[in-house]
């Protein structure tokens, strides 16, 4: 039996024999997640509501999900508690090794960071895969692969994965994985509740691609009411999918935010954070506080669709655009979740890879958090051909417009870094370069976009879907790519193929483009979004799209090939600092010891200081043991 | 201090608290500041959440689409009931709060207020269920008061029972050595969590009973 001293001069504590009843792993999980939902149909059923049977798919996911976590592990904690039994701080010492505690539930944030990885860029599979078979039925102007209705629940499909994607594939990997390292510490503020926001990530995943079973949806990401009200049962994997993920990104936020304000080594200060750290922290202070919005949104969708309350049904007293409202209040801080880790990543690696401070540091923090700040006062710029009052057309516009400016700000502080430096195309800094292009293209369409007249010829046409995919495509999948180019070396110990790496950024960048630049002409030209069939005049234009769209297709499958074979065919280790940086994680070995830091850091100096003639090392790592 | 590499007990699960640890990070006075920095950004999250459905009260009130805010014959529920809820949560926000100021130094008082505080706070959801079962309008029926007022007091009312979850853990680790004793001060952080429901409480009780 083991035995510990907790804490200095602390009581002496005996570790628990007992244990619960069932092992709790993933394969306990999946099947508890079975029992949980059968049972939760038949209570939903039981209840007899007038719900179109929602009630029982609704309560089915739900109690499946929860019987997941139940089973993957997540009740030992709360009922060891509870029966009273010895508690102790969390350590990293109950971990299994080998690849098995991937697949299980860990509380270290290094194996969470590479759960998350894995799962993110299988979403992203799945959800490509729903972009070729949109692309497909656009090679014909009227339709060829799915009829009308279902070519809606297919774009509903791909746009909602994505969404998932798109909002926890930077803060999920790399946040977890490397903040830690970042801030120099070595535990994470709540470790259970970072497990826990990975490990509401595959139910939604698995809920989200049920919905087919149940004819699916015709919302697209937005759930608008009524639609939604009267669509059929597959409109439940959307409230509960949204559900999960939404309250994955608070937990995950409040983690986040906690680890950052309180685990800082010394010297670490807010002036020396690494900008990933910023770009990390600022969309985790939208995560938290939008997050609980959209989770009060859905759990209405959920009651008027169970209960038959009306909270979005105007003719028994609600009002769609409630939904609109809260949908929106949310969901436009939402698309700085997705962006606002990409800035922290390419002005991360830029520095890095131009062997130059990043230029303007403070500015860059004052950009981001300008952002965030924003973020919180433009939506109805999504609603401004939805009835709004006209008063408030005017308002809106100049705030999503004033969002350009600390925008520009990130934009000013990437080229006032590249600008006289030493740039060594390494494939990260390719990527990064790719994203500051795409980027621009996507945000200045997006000023079109706010602006009300151009708005209201626009709204709902091709060309807001190629302004948001040159952002969240070119931008975050771009910076997403560099990131796993620049950090694969430490997180799996094996560097990515640079050459296959170069092919695949001219490759994706040039279908990239070619694929969506075109679409702005196709929004202008009238093309409707969500629409299976359009003017035949436009098939060329769209029958070129979808030449360029497999293609770029293609370009992730060859990143995929890069990224498995190198991870498991390819016996060399990677060397401990590749790109010969001065941030800290490279500064410890490869493979990453189980113990982040043998001593808390003390940090001596900025991450950026490049071009120094005798620099300081950025933080004192200690070899001997911390003084008593 | 000496950091040793942490033993792996023979009988621990994943997930399960394990006791191996000597690692400064790990102090209890670390994990207490964690919980009141995390707690109270916990709490402004939760803000946003109430936030929501009281912004549907207020917006479906005034937009009173098709006249059906309160649909004929709807009536408000009894404020008494309303009232014996709100007294409910606060009494039993304020006796984990003194039950809680008092762990350190008197463990067997605190644990007898933290009884009562769960008598009260199961009470609470009993007169809850009570005033759902016997609400004067069927919210099946649609109206926007009913769909709020349900709503709600729902996901109020479920984020008490997590409440009185945690709160029955804390009774169970409030005896030597357990953990509500080790770290006494992540005990007093919870406490604000409980204040802030009864804080939630009483506003939905003024907006939904009297406005
Ligand atoms: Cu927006």
């Amino acid at each position: 039996m083991a035995t510990a001293t907790l804490g200095t001069g602390g009581p002496t504590l005996q570790a628990s024999e007992r244990q619960m009843v069932l092992p709790t792993n993933l394969l306990t999980g999946i099947v508890l997640a079975a029992v949980g939902y059968y049972v939760g149909v038949q209570i939903g059923n039981g209840f007899g509501f007038n719900d179109g049977l929602n009630t029982g798919v609704l309560l089915g996911y739900t109690f499946g999900s929860v019987m997941f976590l139940v089973g993957v592990g997540f009740a030992n904690y709360p009922l060891a508690r509870l029966f009273g039994w010895p508690i102790a701080p969390q350590s990293a010492g109950d971990e299994y090794r080998g690849a098995w505690r991937f697949l299980n539930l860990s509380l270290d944030h290094k194996v969470i960071g590479i759960q998350y990885l894995v799962a993110m860029l299988m979403a992203m599979f799945f959800g490509g895969i729903g972009a070729m078979l949109i692309r497909t039925n656009l090679l014909s102007p009227d339709q060829l692969v799915v009829p009308p209705d279902k070519y809606l629940v297919l774009v509903s499909m791909h746009s909602v994965m994505m969404i998932f994607v798109a909002s926890a594939a930077i803060v999920g990997p790399f946040g977890n994985f490397f903040v830690p390292y970042m801030i120099g510490t070595n535990r994470m503020a709540f470790p259970r509740l970072e497990a826990l926001s990975f490990w509401l990530v595959p139910p939604a995943i698995v809920i989200l691609l049920a919905a087919p079973l149940f004819g699916g949806f015709p919302t697209g990401w937005t759930g608008y009411a009524p639609l939604s009200e009267q669509a059929g049962q597959g409109f439940d994997s959307y409230i509960v999918g949204f559900a999960l993920i939404g309250t994955a990104l608070c937990v995950s936020g409040v983690n986040m935010l906690t680890t950052v304000i309180s685990l800082r080594a010394p010297g670490m200060t807010w002036t020396r954070l690494p900008i990933f750290v910023w770009g990390v922290f600022s969309a985790s202070i939208l995560g938290t506080f939008a997050a609980p919005i959209l989770a009060s949104a859905v759990i209405m969708q959920g009651f008027d669709r169970s209960m038959n309350t009306s909270f979005f049904i105007s003719s028994n007293g609600g009002s769609p655009y409630l939904w609109e409202n809260l949908f929106w209040f949310f969901g436009h801080p939402e698309v700085y979740i997705f962006i606002l880790p990409a800035f922290g990543i390419v002005m991360e690696l830029i520095p890095h890879f131009a062997r130059k401070p990043l230029w303007g540091y403070r500015t860059a923090v004052v950009g981001l958090l300008g952002v965030t700040l924003l973020s919180w006062f433009v939506w109805q710029h999504h609603l401004f051909v939805s009835g709004i009052a006209p008063a408030l057309r005017p308002f809106y516009m100049f705030s999503t417009e004033m969002i350009s400016i600390p925008t520009g700000i990130v934009f000013l502080v990437a080229f006032g870094t590249l600008w006289r430096a030493k740039i060594s195309m390494t494939v990260p800094m390719l990527f990064c370069l790719g994203f500051l292009f795409n980027f621009l293209i996507g945000g200045l369409s997006g000023v079109f976009l706010s602006d009300v007249p151009s708005d209201v010829t626009l709204h709902g046409s091709y060309f807001s879907m190629a302004h948001f995919h040159f952002t969240i495509v070119g931008g975050e999948i771009f910076a997403i790519v560099a990131a796993i180019y620049y950090w694969f070396p430490k997180m799996t110990g094996r560097m990515l193929n640079m050459t296959l790496g170069k092919i695949h950024f001219w490759w994706m960048m040039i279908a990239f483009n070619l694929a969506f630049m075109p679409l702005f002409a196709a929004g202008i030209l009238d093309m409707p979004r969500r629409v299976s069939t359009y003017a035949p005049s436009l098939q060329g234009l769209n029958d070129w799209v979808s030449f360029w769209a497999y293609l770029l297709f293609a370009s992730m499958l060859l990143f995929a090939v890069n990224v498995i074979w190198s991870w498991f065919f390819n016996p060399k280790v990677a060397p401990a600092d590749p790109w010969h940086v001065r941030s800290i994680e490279w500064t410890l070995p490869t493979p990453l010891p189980r113990r982040n830091f043998e001593r808390i850091p003390t940090f001596t100096s900025g991450p950026y200081d490049y071009g120094n003639p005798s620099p300081r090392p950025a933080a004192d790592l200690g070899s001997e043991p911390a003084p008593a | 201090m000496s950091v040793d590499e942490p033993v792996p007990p023979p009988f621990a699960h994943r997930g399960m608290p394990t006791l191996t640890t000597r690692s400064p990070e790990w102090e209890p006075e670390v994990d207490a500041r964690l919980a009141r920095v995390g707690t109270r950004i916990w709490i402004v999250a939760d803000v946003f959440f109430f936030a929501a459905w009281f912004f549907a009260f207020f917006y479906l009130r005034a937009l009173n689409n098709n006249y059906d805010w309160l649909p004929a014959g709807t009536t408000h529920p009894t404020r008494a009931i309303g009232a014996i809820i709100v007294l409910l949560a606060i009494v039993a926000a304020g006796l984990y709060w003194a039950g809680a100021r008092a762990i350190v130094t008197q463990r067997a008082t605190a644990r007898l207020f933290f009884w009562l505080a769960l008598l009260a706070g199961v009470l609470c959801f009993v007169v809850q269920i009570y005033e759902f079962k016997n609400l004067g309008f069927d919210p099946q029926q649609g109206g926007g008061f009913p769909s709020v007022f349900i709503g709600l007091k729902g996901v109020w009312l479920f984020q008490l029972t997590g409440a009185m979850f945690w709160l029955a853990t804390q009774i169970a680790q409030a005896r030597p050595l357990g953990d509500a004793t080790i770290r006494p001060k992540s005990v007093v952080t919870f406490g604000n969590f409980m204040l802030f429901l009864a804080a939630i409480a009483l506003v939905s009780y003024v907006v939904l009973y009297f406005v």
